[in-house]
């Protein structure tokens, strides 16, 4: 904490300054305590941007505050708890909820989009810290065990075998980059490879890629975790081994670049990798596909006659900016390259919902909440649904995995004929 | 300290079974997040909120405050937490209860006689998103659209557009629950049947109490859990509209409806002059006296960015020269032909007593962040990000008595301030005043502000040795606190004696004073006072 002094001006009194001597008020940079200490309590983390409020309905950006209620489970509550911890007034032993209240937050980053508008902050940052923290100090959240416990023994997040992990591209026409060498390793992530109902999207991907003739292999049942939901859960050592992994493999098969149709995985080759040297290209399917058709290497030219919504997965939307935060500089994500490609295929009826882009609402799966919080997760993505229904979409279109899955979760729960597709399916349905 | 004691067990059981467990937190890491708001030394004054619950409805307020007379525990209540220390967080009362009433967040609108009803939790961009799509208009307070409509309806109500719309005079029929559990429910309300279109009586007008200082009676006389606004006419598109990604952001609204002029005058008084003619001509949708703090502050995106302005050199020019600006906002309801008459009265007025248009270049850049913010402020944090802001000076008052306030407010900042340019620190000279205008400026509040290092030493110290001088001042000469009669209650008679009528409502309303006990006026001290007074 800066202490300032008051100085004896010419009239004999004692006199302070009128504007900050901490230098933090001027230029800012990162200091998780600092973040917390001047946290005002605005109250603008719980809302999308005011002059993005188009609906009342849907103005919250928050999952957690919103479902939760109470102060603590939005971002300003938890720089409140962040800063009792730092300053050791909490610990889990005299406040049973602490790491109920700092896990029960999907680490979306909408707060943080909004923060760093009004106040230039990073909360997400200091949530994430807060949550290494406590694992350093042996604070675990007991539901999140069985999550550390596969990925020990099977070296992915879904209870699957290691052995199984290939198993989505039995058939497929594409090198083994454990064997071949290859420019391009597609890495399919642990959500596509345990999940048979999302094996097309990574089928059509590689399809799509030996189309346009790409140099293209994959791991197969090498392939392990990308460590994203292992980063976001706060378990940083973890996270390091199984990047070291995939680099090496990578690096072995002679690959330049990383494509993934998964937004967790592209957000950790393309920012958390390189923190460590990487210095793989990553790409989304949804930039290779942009590129694609922007080229004319891919022609759409069946019509879908269908009227689509598009979810910006928070991983590769508000998520995908530089680790180190430039003050003033926008919080981009790819935003434009899902929507281009769906405005090129042909009798679209494209429709966007009220919260978008920067301030997109989640889909609930992240920080480990779906595995932590199972009905907390559904209940997010449930009220995603409700908003695509709001504008009047019969299908929600997204790129990444864990919210596709979340969502075909919702409208089953609902029991309503919303249809989910991967942008990569929509595509295929237009070839 | 007795949390954890039978008391507290009594009390938390009470309230499980009042309003089900999942409305009811006293767990440590959860009341945390519930004490501290923008001033930091709040947070080291012990003890902290015991309890935090979420009542669902009107019938649940009642039950809480019941509970409280009965096991004896102090209440306070907030709506978004915006200002949370400020407006009702006084720490200091064991067994405290925190009712937060974010269930309450039901709202509709009746279009036809041009107002809505809202429950607490409804924030300002909810409903004027939902008012614009009838081409209506809810107002925006200084406080920003996160703000809660409800909340900020109560108190003074200091709109952008109060200019023209008034100050407190938005509130219409509206349900309150006294602290001691009694639903009061006035204007038209009180007939019996769901009709909010009128706000005063029966009998004598209760908005008065709720119009206490700028920030209302702060949960003090209970809650209200249901409130019909005011709108008013927006010529403006059904959805405000956007481009870019933040913190580029921008909303352009059309200028053939919407138009901003900043003119920078010769003095403060000239400004209260040009105020005066514009009042008259009754021309403009939004008006205030603003400073260079201010507009840098809302359209820049970072702190980097504000300091880069600030030190340009025109920019300097117009601190230096003390940032006598007045802002307007033209709205065409009528079409282009009032817009151009407008901006004509506008310009004669400006001419006739010296104003200068700032620089061509850097109202284009202000303007489309002036005028959007003015509509829905989305921006007006941001002054946080610069520093922890202190007021040397604050007041409620009427136009030319206003110019009085603010020049005790530079006085004092003077007097605290090192000398221009002084150790390199960025001396703010008389910048930073501000005049919020309302009823075409009949009635002013004014605020002279400071940034200082956010330190507890530096609060306490400001707390300590610069707010008793604004209080005293304002006693002093008459003037009325902008904030709450709680200054008036601690120094004694010197304003209308409102803090004993208000006391005096208090202990009517709230005997065993379990509402807010630390905001409003300090009845311990009240009480003390009078004790003396018969004793002498």
């Amino acid at each position: 904490m800066t202490v300032v002094e008051p100085k004896v001006n010419n009239t004999g009194h004692r006199v302070w300054p009128v504007a900050p001597t901490d230098d933090w008020y001027h230029k800012y940079y990162y200091d998780m305590r600092k973040v917390t200490w001047n946290c005002a309590r605005c109250s603008v983390c719980k809302w999308i941007d005011s002059w993005e409020v188009k609906d009342a309905r849907f103005a919250k950006v928050c999952p957690s505050h919103h479902r939760y209620l109470f102060d603590a489970y939005s971002c300003q509550g938890r720089m409140d708890l962040a800063l009792a911890v730092i300053d050791g007034r909490l610990n889990p032993d005299n406040a049973p909820k602490l790491l109920d209240v700092i896990y029960k937050c999907n680490t979306c980053g909408g707060c943080d989009a909004s923060c760093k508008r009004h106040q230039d902050m990073e909360p997400l940052r200091v949530m994430l810290d807060l949550r290494a923290r406590m694992v350093e100090e042996g604070a675990l959240l007991p539901q999140h065990m069985p999550v550390l416990e596969s990925l020990k023994k099977e070296d992915n997040t879904m209870f699957g075998r290691k052995a199984d992990r290939g198993k989505w591209a039995e058939g497929l026409r594409v090198k083994d980059a454990t064997q071949e060498k290859c420019e391009v390793v597609f890495h399919a992530g642990c959500a596509v490879s345990f999940d048979p109902d999302l094996w097309k999207m990574a089928r059509g991907a590689v399809d799509i890629l030996n189309r346009a003739g790409v140099d293209v292999g994959i791991l197969g049942k090498d392939e392990t975790c990308c460590g994203c939901k292992m980063f976001d859960m706060g378990y940083r050592g973890e996270f390091l081994k199984y990047a070291e992994n995939n680099m090496d493999a990578w690096k072995r098969a002679g690959a330049k670049t990383v494509v993934t149709a998964c937004a967790d995985g592209y957000y950790a080759i393309k920012r958390l990798y390189p923190e460590i040297g990487s210095k793989f290209e990553a790409l989304h399917m949804v930039q290779v596909l942009e590129r694609l058709i922007r080229e004319d290497r891919l022609r759409l030219s069946r019509p879908v006659k269908m009227k689509v919504t598009w979810h910006d997965p928070c991983h590769m939307g508000r998520r995908d900016n530089d680790r180190v935060y430039v003050p003033g500089k926008a919080i981009m994500g790819l935003y434009e390259e899902p929507r281009s490609i769906i405005r090129a295929i042909p009798g679209i009826n494209f429709v966007e919902m009220f919260r978008i882009k920067e301030y997109a609402w989640c889909c609930g799966t992240g920080g480990g909440v779906k595995e932590a919080y199972p009905d907390f997760s559904l209940w997010t993505a449930i009220e995603r649904i409700k908003e695509a229904q709001a504008v009047g979409a019969e299908a929600i279109v997204t790129a990444c995995p864990w919210c596709e899955r979340q969502f075909m979760d919702a409208v089953s729960e609902m029991g309503v004929g919303m249809k989910v597709f991967d942008i990569i399916e929509l595509v295929q349905m237009a070839i | 300290m007795p949390y954890g004691d039978d008391k507290h067990k009594r009390i938390y059981e009470a309230l499980v079974n009042t309003l089900g467990e999942d409305y009811v937190e006293d767990d440590p890491a959860v009341v945390e997040a519930f004490y501290r708001d923008y001033y930091s030394y709040v947070s080291m004054l012990p003890p902290r909120v015991e309890f935090w619950v979420l009542p669902g409805s009107t019938e649940d307020v009642r039950a809480i405050y019941r509970l409280a007379n009965r096991l004896d525990f102090p209440t306070s209540v907030s709506s978004t937490g915006l200002l949370l220390a400020t407006c009702s967080a006084l720490p200091g009362y064991p067994y405290w209860c925190f009712i937060d009433p974010k269930r309450m967040n039901r709202f509709w609108i009746d279009p036809e006689n041009m107002y809505a009803v809202t429950e607490p939790y409804v924030t300002i961009a909810q409903l004027q998103s939902e008012t614009m799509k009838y081409g209506l208009f809810a107002g925006v307070t200084g406080a920003g659209s996160q703000g809660s409509a409800l909340a900020t309806h109560l108190g003074a109500n200091t709109q952008w557009t109060g200019w023209r719309t008034g100050r407190g005079r938005s509130l219409l029929g509206f349900e309150w629950v006294l602290p001691t559990g009694e639903i009061v429910r006035t204007g038209s309300l009180a007939t019996g049947k769901e009709e909010y279109w009128w706000g005063e009586g029966p009998g004598f007008d209760s908005h008065g109490l709720w119009r206490a200082g700028a920030l209302g009676p702060m949960g003090a006389f209970g809650t209200v859990t249901k409130a019909a606004v005011k709108l008013f006419p927006w010529p403006g598109p059904k959805i405000i509209p956007t481009e870019g990604v933040q913190p580029e952001k921008k909303s352009v609204l059309p200028r053939d409806t919407f138009r901003t002029f900043v003119y920078s005058y010769p003095s403060l008084e000239a400004c209260v002059e040009v105020i005066r003619e514009l009042a008259i001509a009754e021309i403009g949708a939004v008006a205030s006296q603003s400073n260079v703090m201010e507009l840098l502050m809302l359209a820049t995106g970072s702190r980097e960015e504000f300091w880069k302005k600030w030190h340009e050199p025109y920019w300097q020019e117009q601190i230096h020269h003390g940032g006598h600006m007045v802002m307007m906002t033209l709205w065409a309801y009528a079409g282009p032909k009032q817009m151009a008459y407008e901006e004509q009265v506008l310009k004669q007025i400006a001419d006739e007593y010296g104003g200068k248009p700032i620089d061509e270049r850097e109202m284009e850049w202000l303007h489309d962040s002036l005028t959007a913010s003015a509509v829905r402020d989305t921006h007006r944090g941001r002054y946080m990000r610069l520093g922890p802001l202190s007021g040397t000076g604050g007041a409620c008052d009427s136009l030319y008595d206003a110019i009085r306030s603010i020049k005790e407010g530079w006085r004092l900042k003077k007097l605290l301030t090192p000398p221009m340019g002084d150790g390199g620190l960025y001396d703010m000279g008389n910048e930073n005043h501000k005049m919020w205008l309302a009823d075409y400026g009949r009635i002013v509040t004014t605020a002279v502000g400071a940034f200082g290092d956010k330190t507890v030493e530096f609060e306490m110290w400001f707390a300590k040795n610069v707010m008793p001088h604004v209080v005293k001042y304002n006693n002093e000469n008459h003037i009325f606190s902008a904030n709450d009669p709680f200054d008036a209650s601690l120094t004694g008679h010197k304003y209308a004696n409102i803090h004993r009528y208000i006391a005096a409502i208090k202990k009517d309303l709230d005997p065993k004073n379990i509402a807010s006990p630390g905001r409003l006026v300090n009845m311990k001290n009240m009480e003390k006072m009078a004790a003396q007074q018969a004793a002498t």
